[in-house]
Formats: structure tokens, C-alpha cells, sequence
């Protein structure tokens, strides 16, 4: 080797061609996890020392303080104190886990994710999927001869923003750089885009160990475009399981069972459910207890749940407008179509045959690869483009406890959207600022993400100010937000991160709660807004008054305005919204003569025609 | 305030100013800015690079769905032509045979949401598409001939059956939960 080079001026040496750059997809699943990498368009999963290419997302933390991922992880003694399924805690309070689990959880001490009680201390479930995360790039590193340039990590397409936040925390604490957040079906489509040239409408249903999404896209040369999305991040595989479990249970006559032997029984009914792909019964024992678990039975366990995913698939055509005939093809991607009852159901509801040729547990992460590769700077495939969209709408808390949406789901990403609002009161300085994501109209039943404060607005009446907020969802998915007044250029932002203090509900219940309470909804929208209404009509009367109350009412005409503010402001807390309507027209009516003499006092021409809630302003 | 930094979505996407689009040249068009200017293009780039791309690509997502959909198209047609569709007199309230017509469409839908009649509600959506493209017609002409007041009355026209659209679809959402 030489020590040194000597080159002669403008003789350089024939430059050595540039280093390939080493990236990898990665699935980071419920129940098992993938990692693929890409070369000139071809992608392939990695396998551990042993040929073993899922890694089971699965973490010991073991007495003696060693961390052990996968396989291991899931045999014999240390079974038990195994934390599986975590994804499914990203991004979730401890409100939202309403199911048992095989481990202990304790609440964050400032309300946020659930810690899991490990034989090493309390752990996140943002730890968790870190350890899985660093297993898997270390396979990338070792298949690919270095340190990694970049990742692309697939999370599901109906993941909320907490949920992604959640991720890339779990990827930076593993010393990942991100190139993207991807959804997995989008990458399922890549996959089968580029291998097996897949073009028209497609329809991607994948159901994994813990989530359900279904995404409706154009596919064409290159461009693979998302329609519309849908799903429910916490319906999968497990599910099955559990219900198996309860099944179990209850031919057994047992009511409740502690962590460790739950954790048991779940590996009873997952080896059930793989019988149960193949043959028509298989029987069950536990603890002296033994049954027949029929395809039949099974079936009717899971039947409900089956149903509930093809809901979300008809949702989806009615978002983008489509109807079934419309469709070229159904992928399947995701364990749990493995299940003929889910290859019946949506053969059935589609009409067609699905597809499955790239197998659908690792399909998503060849897709991930083939995008990193691309998005890592090397050539191949350079002009593929990839138009993914929010799966919830993003909004902002208006008077009255009322959300208005501003970015609104299946919008194509990334996205910047602006609304102007302006202050309610007379000499506000201070606008808060509270984002959620949801399709409900009120507040409460959406997922709280950020609250903040747009300060030092200057002192003006009522409604003068104009204060511009705008989102922005980069391509990942994930939020920002800032706010401006507009007439002083007072300016506050904030990244949004996942915030858990308000009362948490499903993702999956919000939006259907969405459509079933659509009534409920209005008539509390309807309260609202007369409740807004009348509280702007009392301040602005209350200021009139203030200013030429005494000069221009008789102490008579006074006392009875007086009276008609207090009995309004006395039902105004209340729910009957007919009531503050009435007494709020009575007020409007008793105020028209002061409103009158107001006008005659010099300003009549100005305000000819205008009613007395516009003078308050 | 603001339309002035603010690009001609048409001149972005390279298209007549026109009340027609054709999609397939909107899509073409778009598609080929986008491929250029998408954020995944600059995965390794700098930040300040990066965040012009977010920037570029959320405009050019905006432009497209802004002419894409023939509701925006129609609003953002008379924005630049200097009609603000929300602001000024509604002449909706005169015309008695529109209102009429919507009355009923709205009690039908009532019916067949309380007589849970999914075939109903998917004919009646269809029906209102189609009346949707009528209105289409006359916005059109209106706009062609720079006769705006035509095109703004159509306008609020096309937007009352929007929200019957919409009202149709959650009725149909409803029937589906319940289900």
C-alpha cells in the first residue's frame, strides 16, 4: 500500500467510483419485525445467524441486566417476563390500553406512555422497539460491510401523530438516521409496483399482529399515489389470539388469570390459529381442561372482528368516491391473511381473487428497502414518486369546546394549511392554542396533541386582531405548527409532540363514534353556537352600557336591561338550547331602542343598518 | 393579503386559466413538479434545502387538489377574478324553485336514512352528482363570459348540493355503523 500519493497538477487520478451508500427498510412490527435491503431495484430480507429472517418483536430484560431481542426472548423460563406487542403502546396513555396484557404497566409519572415493569426497572415502549430496532441495523450493518446511511421505517397508515412521534423517538434512541416514516402499505405497493409492475387502482388490505389499515392507490409508471386510507390501529392478529383466549376461559370456567399464565394461554390460542389455517379442528388443553376448537367456532370468535376491517374497506371507497367494479386489484400484505376465513371475506366483499405472490409477511419491508435505497441517493429508481396522505384530520379547539378542521384526512402530504382567527374579548393579549387530531366535532372526543400559547398580542377590541395559524405535515406524516398575529407580526411555533392530558379514547372508537353520534354532535354544536352567541351579545351589550348606559337609559330602561342580562346569563351554563335562544332575542330585542340612540348620538350615518352586536365590536 | 406571494395555481401547474380543465394534462403536470420538487428527493440534502422542498410540494398539492376538485376550482376562479364568494349578498334565497327542490332532496333523505334504504341513498347521491354537473355547465358559461354574477349564483348553488353530498355520505357512514 502506498504511504502517499503524489499527483502531478492536472493529472488527477481516475477517481474511484463513489461509495454505495448502505441503507435499509425496516418492518417494525407488532408481532414480528423485518429488515430488507435494496440493489438496483431488487430487495431481499436478512436473516440472523441462523436463517432466521422474522425477528419476533419480542424483549427480555433479563435479572442479570443483559437485554435479549427475538427468539430467545420467547423460549422456555424467561417467557413470561417477555414484553411482547409494544407497538401497540406507542404513542397511547394508559387510558387507552383496555385489554389485558401478559406484563404489568404503570403510569408515566407525567401521564404519558405506560412504563412496562421489567426485572431491570420500569421501561417505555419507546425502549422497547429501540432494542428490536438496533438488532435488525445490526444485521443491515453486517450485510452491507458498514455503518448505515439511513433507514426508512414503515408505520402503519392509519398511525396518528403521537403514534409516529413515537417511532422516530424509538429510532433515534437506537442511533437511526431516518430517511422516512413510510406507511406500510405504501410500501407494500412499491413492492409490488416495481416487482411484479403492478399498475391501476389497487386496494392494500393489511392486517398485521396489531393494527389494520386499508389504503386505496394509484399505481402508475412510478408514481404510486394513496386515494384515501383507513383502518384501525389497534385491531390485528392478537386480537384473534385473545379471543381465542376468552374462548378457553370460558369452556373452562375460569374468570381471571394473572400475567404469567395469560401469557401461556396466548401461546395456546397462536398455535390454534396457525392449526387452525390448514385443518378443521384442533384440540385444546390447559390445566386439566381440554376442548374442540372447531374452524366454526373460531370463526364465529372472529367474525365481528373480520367485518369490522371490511367496514373500513367500504369506507375508503366511499372516501375516494369508488365503487368495487372500479377496482383493478386487491394485495394482501400482513401475517393474519393468512386466515382463509380473511382470504373468504375479502375475496367475497372485492369480488376478485387477491393477490399475495410477494409474501405478506415480508412485503412490506422489501418495499421500505427499495425506498431507502432511493431516498439514500442511489440511482436506481430515482423517478419514483410517492404521494401519501393523513389518515386523520388536523384541527384546532374553537369557542365553545368545538373542533374545526384544518388539514382534513386523506389530504395529500406534505401539506401547509392557514386559518385566520381572532381574539374574542376586548384587549386580549394572550390566544391559546390547542391542536387535535380526529374526526369528531367536539373537542373531548378528539386526541389532544399540543396546547400553546401565541403571546403579546397587542391590546385591540374584540375581533380586530388576525391571528394566522398554520400547519404544516411534512412528508413523514408529522406535524408542525406556528401562529402569527398578523397586524404586529407577534410570532410563536411549535413541533408538536404527543401530549396525553386530556381523557384518551380509541383512535378506531373516535371515528366511529364520528358517524354514529353525527346527531348527537349537531344539536351539541347548535348549543354551542347559541351559547357563543349569547355570550358575544352580553359583552357587547355590557361595554354599551359601561359607556353610555347612564347618559342615554332611564334608570327604569336600565334596571330592565339589567334584568334580561342576568336571567340570560342565569340559563347560559345550561343545555336547553331553545331557552338561551329565546332570552337571547329578548335581550336583542329590549337593547334595539338603546342600540337606536346610540346611533343617533352623531354616528347614525356611519352605521346605518347595523345591529347592536356589530357596534360592540 | 397574502395572494400576492402566492402563485397562479395555473401558471404553477402550467394550464389556460379556464373553468375545463383536463386532468389528464393537470395530472401529467403535476405529477412531473412533483417528482422534481417532492421532499423524498432531498432525503440527504440540507435543511434549508429540505424545508424549501416541504415548502414547493405543499404548494404544488395544494394547486393540484385546488384545480382537481371542481368545487375549489369554482371558488378559486372567482377569487382571482375578484369575487369573493363569501362575501356580498346571497341571491340563493330568491330563487324559490332551487330552494323547493333542495327541501324535498333533504326530506327524501330523511326518509330513506329512517327507513334505512342504502339503495335509496346511493341513487340519490348519484342523482345530486348529476345535478351537480348541470350547475357545473351554468358556472361555466357564466365565468367564460366574464358574467361573474351568473358564475357566483352558481356558485352557491353548486355549494348547497356539495353539502347535500355530504349529508348523503354521512347518512350513508350511519346505515353502515349501525349495520
Amino acid at each position: 500500500m502506498a504511504l502517499f500519493t503524489i499527483a502531478e497538477p492536472g493529472q488527477s487520478k481516475p477517481r474511484a467510483p463513489a461509495r454505495r451508500k448502505r441503507a435499509v427498510g425496516i418492518d417494525l412490527g407488532t408481532t414480528n419485525s423485518l429488515v430488507a435491503v435494496a440493489k438496483e431495484g431488487k430487495a431481499e430480507t436478512l436473516p440472523d445467524a441462523h436463517g432466521r429472517h422474522l425477528l419476533p418483536s419480542i424483549v427480555h430484560y433479563a435479572v442479570d441486566r443483559s437485554i435479549v431481542v427475538g427468539d430467545r426472548a420467547a423460549l422456555g423460563d424467561v417467557r413470561a417476563d417477555s414484553i411482547s406487542s409494544a407497538k401497540r403502546l406507542m404513542g397511547r396513555g394508559i387510558a387507552d390500553i383496555d385489554y389485558q396484557l401478559p406484563y404489568e404497566l404503570q403510569p408515566a409519572p407525567e401521564g404519558g406512555m405506560p412504563l412496562i415493569k421489567t426485572m431491570q426497572g420500569p421501561v417505555s415502549p419507546v425502549q422497547v422497539s429501540a432494542e428490536i430496532l438496533k438488532v435488525l441495523a445490526a444485521r443491515g450493518v453486517q450485510a452491507l460491510g458498514g455503518e448505515l446511511d439511513g433507514a426508512v421505517i414503515t408505520v402503519p397508515a392509519y398511525f396518528d401523530e403521537p403514534q409516529r412521534q413515537a417511532t422516530r423517538d424509538a429510532a433515534r434512541l437506537a442511533g437511526l438516521k431516518v430517511l422516512r416514516l413510510l406507511s406500510e402499505p405504501t410500501a407494500a405497493a412499491v413492492a409490488y409496483g416495481l416487482d411484479t409492475k403492478l399498475e391501476g387502482t389497487i386496494v392494500i388490505y393489511d392486517l398485521g399482529g396489531g393494527t389494520f389499515d386499508v389504503s386505496l392507490m394509484k399505481l402508475k409508471r412510478g408514481v404510486f399515489e394513496v386515494l384515501a386510507t383507513g383502518g384501525n390501529a389497534a385491531l390485528g392478529g392478537d386480537d384473534f389470539d385473545r379471543a381465542i383466549v376468552r374462548w378457553i376461559l370460558e369452556q373452562a370456567q375460569v374468570a381471571d388469570v394473572a400475567a404469567d399464565e395469560f401469557s401461556i394461554l396466548l401461546r395456546i390460542a397462536r398455535e390454534a390459529k396457525h392449526v387452525l389455517t390448514d385443518s378443521d379442528a384442533t384440540l385444546l388443553s390447559w390445566k386439566g381442561w381440554s376442548g374442540l376448537l372447531t374452524r366454526a367456532i373460531y370463526y364465529t370468535l372472529i367474525d365481528g372482528m373480520v367485518n369490522q376491517t371490511l367496514k373500513a374497506c367500504r369506507r375508503v371507497l366511499r372516501d375516494a368516491n369508488l365503487d368495487v367494479e372500479a377496482i383493478t386489484d386487491v394485495v394482501l400484505v400482513g401475517g393474519s391473511t393468512r386466515s382463509p376465513r380473511v382470504r373468504d371475506k375479502v375475496r367475497e366483499f372485492f369480488q376478485r381473487e387477491p393477490l399475495c405472490s410477494i409474501d405478506p409477511d415480508s412485503v412490506v419491508a422489501l418495499g421500505a428497502a427499495l425506498q431507502a435505497d432511493v431516498l439514500v441517493g442511489n440511482k436506481y429508481g430515482s423517478d419514483m414518486l410517492l404521494l401519501d396522505v393523513i389518515p386523520l384530520s388536523l384541527g384546532i379547539e374553537t369557542m365553545g369546546g368545538l373542533m374545526e378542521k384544518i388539514v382534513p384526512r386523506n389530504t395529500t402530504i406534505p401539506v401547509t394549511r392557514a386559518q385566520e382567527f381572532t381574539t374574542f374579548k376586548d384587549g386580549q393579549t394572550i390566544m391559546s392554542l390547542h391542536v387535535l387530531q380526529g374526526e369528531r366535532e367536539l373537542v373531548s372526543d378528539c386526541r389532544s396533541l399540543a396546547r400553546f400559547e401565541l403571546r403579546g398580542i397587542p391590546p385591540m377590541v374584540a375581533g380586530a386582531a388576525r391571528v394566522r395559524v398554520s400547519y404544516q405535515v411534512d412528508a413523514d406524516g408529522l406535524l408542525e405548527v406556528s401562529a402569527q398575529e398578523l397586524t404586529s407580526g407577534v410570532h410563536s411555533s411549535i413541533v408538536v409532540k404527543p401530549s396525553f392530558g386530556l381523557q384518551e379514547k380509541d383512535i378506531e372508537t373516535m371515528l366511529l363514534d364520528s358517524q354514529a353520534r353525527a346527531q348527537e354532535d349537531k344539536e351539541l354544536r347548535s348549543l354551542r353556537e347559541k351559547q357563543v352567541e349569547a355570550l358575544r351579545h352580553l359583552e357587547a351589550l355590557e361595554t354599551a352600557l359601561r359607556v353610555d348606559g347612564e347618559a342615554l337609559l332611564s334608570k327604569d330602561e336600565f334596571a330592565r336591561l339589567e334584568q334580561s342580562m342576568t336571567s340570560l346569563r342565569k340559563v347560559l351554563d345550561g343545555t336547553d338550547a331553545a331557552l338561551i335562544d329565546k332570552l337571547t332575542h329578548e335581550l336583542n330585542d329590549r337593547s334595539t331602542e338603546f342600540a337606536a340612540r346610540r346611533m343617533d348620538r352623531g354616528i347614525k350615518a356611519a352605521l346605518a343598518g347595523h345591529t347592536l352586536e356589530e357596534i360592540g365590536h | 393579503m397574502t395572494t400576492s406571494q402566492v402563485p397562479n395555481f395555473f401558471e404553477l401547474l402550467d394550464l389556460p386559466e379556464s373553468c375545463a380543465v383536463d386532468e389528464a394534462v393537470l395530472e401529467r403536470n403535476y405529477q412531473r413538479l412533483q417528482t422534481q420538487w417532492h421532499p423524498d428527493r432531498f432525503a440527504a440534502a440540507e435543511p434549508a434545502q429540505r424545508l424549501a422542498a416541504v415548502q414547493q410540494a405543499s404548494l404544488l398539492n395544494d394547486a393540484y387538489s385546488t384545480l382537481k376538485t371542481p368545487l375549489r376550482r369554482a371558488e378559486y376562479l372567482l377569487q382571482i377574478n375578484g369575487v369573493d364568494a363569501h362575501k356580498g349578498d346571497n341571491k340563493m334565497l330568491q330563487d324559490g324553485a332551487f330552494l323547493m327542490a333542495q327541501l324535498q332532496q333533504r326530506e327524501e333523505l330523511e326518509d330513506m336514512l329512517a327507513s334505512r334504504n342504502e339503495r335509496g341513498l346511493k341513487e340519490l347521491r348519484k342523482q345530486t352528482r348529476e345535478e351537480q354537473d348541470e350547475i357545473w355547465r351554468e358556472f361555466s358559461e357564466g365565468c367564460e363570459a366574464g358574467r361573474f354574477g351568473v358564475a357566483l349564483h352558481a356558485f352557491h348553488k353548486l355549494q348547497f348540493l356539495h353539502k347535500l353530498g355530504y349529508e348523503i355520505v354521512a347518512a350513508e357512514d350511519k346505515l353502515l355503523d349501525e349495520e
